[in-house]
This record gives structure tokens, sequence and C-alpha cells, in this order.
């Protein structure tokens, strides 16, 4: 058999991991690692790459961790590529010298399916028995000698978390590596393995020479499965008729496929572990057991489930502000220190309001995603997660999602970003493609200012002296419910549509109570706020540029340049009327030239198509130019309106004085341009929009392909559209 | 499905319910499905009913013919529902559980 490819010309030793979730896989890929790993993604798919570079014993390693998993028969392209890895067919790892199989040591018989799934690839194996002290507190006992001289495996014990037992294992897999694999149990009936021979000829008759075992049985297995699609779209139909007929002659022989597996491996597990793992008579009540009885309590359970969610965000709105301001503060100061530093012109322009204010419009996020993912680590790390989604999914079942859709979704209402990196937690790809998607529907923080803007300006807090601030109220809170109405239908359709798919039954381990591991919580906030600096950083980083550019160009910023050097000098010297009006001179200076722009122009363009919602063309601008987050619209509206490019929503001043000038704003026959249906439809616009690089490059990110921020972006613009269409449209036959 | 294959399970099945009798001093087993059991009940899976595919992620996590399950108890507002099955504590949807048909013994 031609399994394994030429060994690389390094000799890099090449150890991968897998285990069931929950089997403190990732902790033990941390503790062998140390800091060595670097995480990025496989092309193509969504599924993580994490890979270590270490050195034992002077023999260079690489520790590759492969997603938790309960089977390795793949249901889809994300699973395939664990398949493909330890078969040593993913290109960009190569071949794999020890497969190191985790599993819980107090659970072996749910473990041990895996394990004899691993058995089948033919590869070097080490077992290791982690959490080896749960065992032991449960009173059960294994026999790890007579276990590891039936497996015919190296058998290694430890306890990840406390870093016990890693030595031992470093030596096993150093032992491992190179020697002869073990045999494959004969597991599956002798009629499947003599199948398994005839499919081997068979292929090599259409000229498939490089089927491997494992994948061969896989075809067997799993009708209509993506290792089948595999072989079947490089062969021509004889290979189908062939599986066809194979399955029909096992059926023949008492042997229905869907059956064997599951039914052969477990009765292999009971006999591998008969009187080598002894258990007490009865299952004795745990601590988990315990604390379950409250936490998922018919009563208690929701409350402290509402209590933990309000702490998430409580800490994701106001501990997340200071540090966010912090954030501003520091770009304001660095913008600062450059403005003395350089001479007015496109260059400094670039650098203050294209590569710091660019920078900072993402960096912003971070203390909100640092946050998040200490959470979300933190209650995964400890077990209550899993809680969280058992409770919630009768709530999220008619979306077609699951419980633990529920956490990103809700994130997802402070920012999107985080919301859709959060989406990780989610193990069955349809669902956390369909979460991805609907995540930025749900009213995020950005969408305020906008809101708290035309709210302010356009509807009234007061009627005939009677107080109508109920009805400010009321939008306020229609507009951050839009958003999630929209997604119930929209996962509805996304379900029956593009994620289509059997509907295999949801079955969710509600795993033991631990303490997380500090060090796995703090490697978890540092991967997922570097992930986003890095990979979105320069994305996010461009976009606005471009922007700049747009609205900076083709003008000429001679004018303005001038004006903003009297300033400058004038405003050492205190206040006086010749600077006051140099600052009126200096906003309708600017208020030109983004009129003139490159933006300018496209918004008069574009006027035609935004006049059916009730806008004119400074609106399209606003518009255009709050693409790379919704709240910039809010500075472009004020340079539009020659304030200047600097209104802030929660200075007092600056939100009356950009009112003032929107509620004067004419059409050239002299109609008001802002009306209530205008403003609502501007509303409407924003909730369902999906103006915000950061969000659609997360999701870039997430999905690894350009194919659904694109979706994203066109369908949600489109209902965008739609909705303040209609909101205009049926608004004005109101007034 | 051939004849010698409906012979195989229902001779499979007998030998369940057989070992089920003699423990429950002959008294016949109850059958029913998985989202009918009370919590602490436990029961032996029987059979499992539905679509291929919907059934095998269940099959895979251990709900098998043979197996012991403990019903631990439900998610708040009445599904999930939680059960105990070969050393792990796993939440089904009833509309899944339903799918497993179990047999218990009759209270005492």
């Amino acid at each position: 058999m031609s399994v394994s490819s030429p060994p690389p010309a390094t000799d890099r030793l090449k150890v991968a991991l897998v285990g069931n979730p929950n089997t403190g896989k990732s902790t033990l890929f941390n503790a062998l690692a140390g800091m060595r790993a670097r995480v990025g993604n496989y092309p193509g798919v969504t599924v993580e790459k994490k890979i270590a570079r270490v050195e034992w014993s002077g023999r260079p390693v690489d520790v590759i961790d492969l997603p938790g998993t309960y089977s390795i028969s793949p249901r889809s392209l994300d699973e395939v590529v664990s398949v493909d890895v330890l078969l040593g067919q993913q290109p960009d790892v190569g071949n794999i010298d020890v497969v190191v199989c985790i599993v819980d040591a107090s659970n072996l018989e749910r473990n041990f399916y895996l394990l004899s799934q691993v058995l089948d690839l033919g590869r070097p194996t080490v077992l290791v028995l982690n959490m080896w002290d749960t065992l032991q507190s449960r009173g059960l006992s294994v026999d790890v000698a007579a276990l590891s001289e039936r497996l015919n495996v190296p058998v290694v014990v430890t306890e990840a978390h406390r870093k016990r037992g890693l030595g031992d294992l470093r030596d096993a897999i150093l032992a491992t590596a190179g020697s002869e694999a073990p045999s494959r149990p004969r597991i599956l009936p002798e009629a499947f393995y003599e199948e398994c021979d005839r499919l081997q000829e068979r292929l090599e008759e259409l000229g498939e020479n490089d089927a491997p075992f494992f994948l061969r049985e896989r075809m067997l297995l799993d009708p209509g499965g993506t290792i089948e699609q595999r072989y079947l779209a490089r062969a021509n139909g004889e290979l189908s008729t062939h599986l066809h007929e194979a399955r029909r002659r096992l059926k023949d022989g008492g042997h229905t496929v869907s059956n064997l597996e599951p039914e052969r491996r477990y009765q292999w597990a009971r006999d591998v572990l008969d009187r080598v793992v002894t258990a007490p008579e009865q299952r004795q009540t745990t601590v988990t057991d315990r604390i379950d009885a409250l936490l998922t309590h018919r009563v208690a359970g929701p409350l402290i489930l509402a209590a933990v969610m309000l702490l998430v965000f409580q800490t994701l709105y106001t501990w997340a502000e200071p540090l966010m301001g912090a954030c501003e503060t520091a770009q304001a100061w660095v913008g600062a220190r450059i403005e003395p530093l350089l001479a007015p012109g496109p260059f400094r322009s670039l650098l203050i309001d294209g590569v710091v204010a660019g920078v900072g419009s993402f960096l912003i996020f971070l203390p909100q995603i640092a946050l998040l993912f200490l959470f979300i680590a933190i209650l995964e790390g400890c077990g209550y997660m899993a809680r969280a989604a058992y409770m919630m999914d009768r709530l999220m079942a008619p979306l077609g999602l699951s419980g633990r859709a529920f956490l990103p979704l809700m994130s997802s209402f402070a920012c999107a970003v985080p919301g859709i990196m959060a989406t990780r937690v989610i193990q069955s790809r349809r669902e956390r493609m369909v979460t991805i998607l609907i995540a930025p529907l749900m009213s995020c923080s950005a969408r305020l200012p906008v809101y708290v803007l035309m709210i302010g300006a356009f509807i009234p807090g007061e009627i005939d002296g009677r107080d109508t601030a109920w009805m400010q109220g009321l939008v306020l809170f229609a507009m951050s419910c839009l958003g999630l109405i929209v997604a119930v239908p929209s996962a509805w359709l996304l379900k029956r549509t593009f994620f289509k798919g059997e509907a295999s039954a949801f079955v969710m381990e509600l795993p033991d109570y631990r303490l997380p591991s500090p060090f796995l919580v703090l490697r978890r906030v540092y991967e997922s706020s570097l992930a986003f600096v890095m990979r979105a950083g320069t994305l996010i980083f461009a976009t606005t540029i471009l922007v700049w550019a747009a609205g900076y160009f083709p003008g000429d910023h001679s004018r303005l340049e001038s004006v903003q050097q009297r300033i400058a000098e004038l405003e050492q010297q205190g206040e006086s009327p010749e600077l006051e009006r140099l600052q009126i001179e200096h906003n309708r200076l600017s208020g030109s030239l983004i009129r003139e722009s490159y933006l300018g122009r496209a918004g008069q363009v574009i006027e035609p198509v935004v006049k059916p919602l009730g806008w004119d063309w400074r609106i399209g601008v606003g518009v255009i130019a709050s693409f790379p987050a919704r709240e910039v619209i809010i500075a472009t509206l004020g340079t539009i309106y020659s304030l200047g490019g600097d209104v802030d929503v929660d200075d007092e001043e600056s939100r009356l004085a950009l009112t003032d000038a929107m509620q004067q704003a004419t059409w050239p026959d002299g109609r008001p341009v802002f009306n209530i249906p205008v403003a609502l439809s501007i509303m409407v616009f924003f909730a369902l929009c999906a103006q915000c690089v950061s969000t659609l490059v997360i999701m870039r990110r997430e999905t690894n392909s350009w194919r659904w921020p694109a979706f994203s972006f066109v369908s949600m613009t489109l209902m965008a559209y739609l909705g303040a269409l209609i909101t205009y449209q049926v608004g004005m036959l109101f007034t | 499905m051939t004849r010698s294959l409906l012979h195989a399970k229902f001779a499979h099945h007998a030998k369940i319910l057989t070992a089920l009798n003699t423990k429950a001093a002959r008294e016949p087993p109850l059958m029913s499905t998985l989202d009918s059991l009370r919590p602490g009940q436990t029961g032996t899976i029987v059979d499992l009913d539905g679509d291929e595919a919907e059934l095998c992620r269940l099959r895979e996590m251990g709900f098998l013919p043979g197996a012991i399950v403990e019903a631990i108890g439900s998610a708040p507002l009445g599904d999930p529902l939680a059960f105990f099955v070969r050393g792990s504590r796993l939440a089904l949807r009833a509309r899944d559980a339903r799918k497993v048909r179990i047999a218990t013994a009759p209270a005492a």
C-alpha cells in the first residue's frame, strides 16, 4: 500500500492528537506545546490548524492538535480534514509518525469507540488515559499493563491539568515513532474485510492505487459519505455500482451497514475492557450530580443562567467601556503627537484620519473580545456552557438551531465581531454557519449612536405640552428588536436552503464540572485577541484607508490646510472673533471638499436609488462612508453639514448642532429633507444593513471564504433597502 | 428486510427480554420509549426506530440495543432530556428520545 508518502526532507517527528471533546485534550496539547503553538486554518475549511514546534530529547517534534470528536467517520469537509491529516494526506502537514489518542480514563467505554476507529488507521499509536484523578475519585480502577497488552499499544496515564505523566508520554511517543503500527483489531465481521479487499482490487482496476484501508472501510460504512463522494468524483460510475453491490452482499449476509459499526465497536470496547476496568456496582452520586441539581433546577437554573448572562453583558458594556475609552484616548493622543510633526497635507491626513483613525476603529473592539473570550473560556472550561446550552435549547430549536447558538447570539447584541468568533463553541458546521449569518442582525452597540441621534432629532419628546418620551423609548425598543425579528425567518430560511442536510439527532454531552485551568483560559483570550488583531486588522485597516481616500481626493486641500495652520496659531493665543470666523470657514471648506470628493460624487450618483427611501444625496454619502462602521455616518453627516468631522453623540452641544443642521436641511425645492418617516427609514436601514467591515472580515476569517461575507453583505443590504423603502412609503401615507 | 435478519432481530430482543424477565421475578417488562423514563429510573434499549441518518449519531454515542440508560431529568423547559449512558451524561431532545425503544422492569 502506498499510504505513506515519502518522509519529508526534515526529520521532524509529526505527532497528531485525537480525542473526544471534554477529555482534557486541549490542556494536554498546551502542556506539551508550552507557548510554542501556532494557530492557523486548514485551506478551504473552517477547521483550526494548531501546530506546536517543540524539541524533545534533542529531537524536533511537531505536535498537531485535531478538533475534539466522538468519531472520525467524516460527515463534512471540515471533518474530512482530520482524517486526511491522520492518514498523511494533508499536504501542508505531511506524514504523521505517531497518533496519540487521548481518552477520559473515567469513561473508557464511550471513548474506546473513537480508539477503535483510530486503530483502523494503521498508524503507530499511543493511548493516553487522561484525568486519572477523576477515575480514582469515582472508585474505578484500570489495569494499565493488561490493557496495553490487549491492545498491543503503549498506554500512558496522565493528569494533564496537573502536568503529571507528561514525561512518560513524551518518552512513549519517541519510543513509538518509527515502530511498526499495531495490527488492526478484527472488529468487524470477516465478510466485511473480504469486501474491503474486493474494493481494493476494484479500485486498482479503476486506476486508484491510493486508497488506504481506512478510506475503503469508510466508503463501505458511510453510504453517501464524504469519502465515497471523493472517490466517486474521481472514478467512473462503476465504483458506485460496486459499492452498492458490496453493501447489498453484506446485508444479505445479515450485516446492515448502519448497525454494523457502532454495534461491533462497542462490543469490542466491552470485550477489551472486561476485567481490565473494575467499577463499583452502583453508580455513585457525584459532585457533578449535586451541582446539576442546583444549576439545572427548574426554577433556580434559569435564574442563575440569567444572572450569569447579566454579569457577562454588564461586563461587556460597562467594564469594557473604560478600556474602550482608553483606546480612544490613546488614538487621540497619537493623533495629537503626529499633528505638530507634519505639515498639513495629504500625508498628515492619511496618517491621522486614515491610519490612526482606521486602526483605532477596530482596536476599539479588542477589550470586548478579550473579555467575552475570558468568560467563554471559563464557562466552557468548568462545564457550565454545556448546561446553558442544555437549558436554552428549547428556545433555539424552533429556529433550527441548538442551545449552543445562544451565547454567540446574545454576545452579538454587544457586538457581532466577538459574537461571530464565539460561534466556535458550536460543533455542527451547518448550525455554526447559520448562527454566523444571523449574528450581524442582532442590534449591536454601534447602532445605538445612530438611533440616539435620529430619535433625538425627529421623534418628539413632547407634543402640545404632553410628555411623549415613551414614544422615543418605544422607537428605540422597536429598532433594537427589529433585527432579532428578521433573524427568525432568516435562520429558518437558511436552514432550509443553503444549510439543508439530514436532520441528525441532537446529542450533547454534559461533562463533569471541573476547575478551568487558568493557563488555558488566558491562552484562549490571548489567541482570540491575536487572531482578531492580526487577521482582521490588516483588512479593516485597508478598507478604512480606501474610504478615507475616496473622501479626500481629488479636492484641492491647500486652502483648508492654510486655514488649519492659522487656527493652530490662533489657538495658542486663546479665544478670539478671528478664530471663530476661521472655524466656520474651516467647516465650510471641509464640507465643500467632501461634496466634490469621489465619495460626494458617488452620493450624488446614487441619489436616484435612495430617493424612494426619502433620502437626499447627503444621506447617501453618509451611508456609503459608513461602510467601515455604522457609527461613521454621524461624523460624515457632521462633515457634510459643515460642522467639521468631530460630532460626538455623547457631547450635547455637537449633537444639538448636527440636529439643528439636519432639521434645517432642505431639498432644492425648499421641502425639508428630514421628517419622521425619513428618520425611521434611516434607522430601519441601519438596523438591517451590514455596514461594518469588522464583521464582514471576521466572517471571512471564521468561514474561511469570501463567499459568506459577500452573501451576507448583499442580502442584508437588500433587506435594509426594502425595509427602509417600506418604512418610508408607508410612513408617508400617515403624514 | 430479509426473513433471516428479522429473525435475528427478534432473537436478540427475546434475549434481552428474557434477561429482564428473570430479574423482575418473571413479570413481563414494560415496553416504552426513552422519553417516558422518570428521573432516576433505568431502562434497557431494545431497538432504535427512525430514519437511518438521524439514528447514526445516537448509535455513535452509545445508544444501542442492550445498553442500560438512566434518566437524570429534563431541562427547565421540559426539553431536552438528560440521560446517563455508558458512563456519560448525554442530553437528547424528546423527539429523538422517542426513537429509542426501551424495556423497563415493572415498578415494585
